[in-house]
């Protein structure tokens, strides 16, 4: 194994373990769904920590961690998200506002926006790397992919800027103080 | 019938005379802050930065309804009721057009309407009390440059007695204690300016201090986190201690100023969301340096 892949993989426990841990503790006395989807939110947690500690993007080991927390906010955002947001899923220690259900459609359109940006950091973080994007490409047409594609070519902080204030967004709409 | 003999009557007098000082005393208006403008000239650039500072955007201009830049708030619901922040653009009936700069100052510095109305605590005129005279009168050149809306002001939602606005004065007088800033001579200057924003006009304490039945802030609790704040929700201590135990660095304070990411990975919401987006993350680097320099007490 190589340096870089080992830095990934450590890099990957990390977050691994991070959620791991992020997880335990928020989510006393979740059931289903609810703790479900508290799952898929510590894990979007530890991804942006990977992207903060790795917010330079000045080495190929830092690429490799933003590369894997863009990939870990795209598996956790977007459509993956939205359905575990069942109508009235608001139990106890869920903060979920019933607002949510008043508007899904704008929520939804949040949580699409968080997937299109972390796609928008991983297209900036395998042209970095020299990666083969491919597959991320796929389906990137008309003016969904050309915000997507202008977006990957902005620096990491201004993606990462656009990924925290889709979650901002959210949060102060949608989920209540504690 | 009770006869009134001399002894009560000296009692009758004695007492009449302390409820009348007292009433006195607590109608009377707090002494205001000296302040001269004759040798400034307001700066309408640094004026807009402050209004971003200050917070006047976040609390007078509805964002989530996309409502006129300054022209009224959403409502900004307390354990006393729901307040609205009016219309403060240069509308010269429903904003400040009207206005004079000394009416500008009294309502910032001394929480007086120009109809010499005491306002609510809510406004938070016991932190901008500590302003420069400069800073006061750039933030008054900027906003008489602000486009006129004319969206009307929304009345407060509260109940009695707290809708009677009168109570505010005694109010005033007991708990409006604020003075002019002055800086600490054994502190950095990035330190000083810290504690000039923290403790002046990002009124960081209006929130993150509790505040006693009366909605007067416990200062002795100064920055140690609140459960009630806007909304009902809780805030928390933003103290040395709390911000060490929860293992905040100068960095995480700045990153989260500017990105709004604590260090958990979580992405700040509610009404700090807003203070983020409409404030924090508009400061320049180095007054964000400065706030997380004060707090975290590194001089």
């Amino acid at each position: 194994m190589n340096k870089t892949l080992k830095l990934g993989a450590a890099l990957g426990v990390a977050l691994g373990l991070a959620a791991v841990s992020t997880s335990i503790s928020a989510h006393d006395g979740a059931t289903g769904v609810v703790k479900e989807r508290m799952g898929s939110m510590a894990n979007l947690g530890s991804a942006m920590k990977g992207i903060k500690a790795n917010l330079q993007a000045s080495t190929k080991e830092q690429n490799e961690g933003l590369l894997l927390a863009a990939t870990m906010i795209m598996e956790h955002s977007g459509g993956n998200l939205n359905k575990l947001f069942p109508k009235g899923s608001t139990d106890a220690p869920s903060r979920a506002l019933p607002s949510i259900w008043e508007n899904k459609a704008q929520f939804d359109a949040i949580s699409n926006r968080l997937n299109d940006a972390s796609l928008a950091l991983a297209l900036n973080a395998s042209k970095a790397l020299g990666k083969d994007a491919s597959g991320l490409r796929e389906g990137l047409i008309g003016e969904r992919g050309e915000i997507i594609s202008s977006l990957s070519d902005q620096a990491v902080p201004v993606i990462f800027k656009t990924i925290a204030g889709t979650c901002g967004a959210c949060h102060q709409t949608y989920r209540a103080p504690k | 019938m009770i006869r009134l003999t001399k002894w009560r009557a000296i009692w009758l007098v004695v007492i009449l005379t302390i409820v009348a000082n007292v009433a006195l005393y607590l109608f009377t208006s707090p002494v205001s802050v000296s302040r001269d403008f004759s040798q400034l000239k307001g700066d309408a650039d640094h004026g807009n930065y402050l209004l971003r500072l200050g917070g006047c955007v976040a609390c007078h201009t509805d964002v989530a309804k996309q409502g006129a830049f300054l022209a009224g708030g959403a409502p900004i619901k307390t354990p006393f009721g729901s307040f609205y922040a009016p219309n403060i653009s240069s509308d010269q009936t429903h904003g400040l057009g009207s206005w004079t700069l000394e009416q500008f100052v009294s309502a910032m510095s001394d929480g007086r309407s120009p109809s010499k109305e005491a306002y609510y605590p809510v406004f938070p005129y016991a932190f901008y009390r500590s302003m420069t005279d400069q800073d006061l009168l750039d933030l008054w050149t900027a906003l008489q440059a602000v486009p006129p809306s004319q969206e009307p002001n929304k009345p407060h939602e509260i109940a009695f007695p707290f809708y009677i606005r009168t109570a505010m004065k005694p109010w005033q007088k007991l708990f409006l204690k604020t003075e002019a800033f002055k800086a600490s001579s054994d502190k950095s200057d990035e330190w000083n300016r810290g504690d000039y924003i923290v403790n002046g006009p990002g009124h960081c304490g209006a929130c993150h201090t509790p505040r006693n039945l009366m909605g007067a802030r416990k200062t002795d609790l100064s920055l140690s986190g609140s459960n009630s704040g806007p909304g009902g929700s809780a805030i928390p201590s933003i103290t040395l201690g709390a911000l060490e135990k929860q293992g905040w660095t100068h960095y995480d304070l700045i990153f989260s100023f500017q990105i709004g990411l604590k260090p958990d990975g979580d992405v700040m919401g509610g009404t700090m969301a807003e203070v983020v987006n409409e404030s924090l993350q508009h400061l320049s680097e180095a007054d964000q340096a400065a706030i997380a320099t004060y707090l975290l007490r590194e001089n």
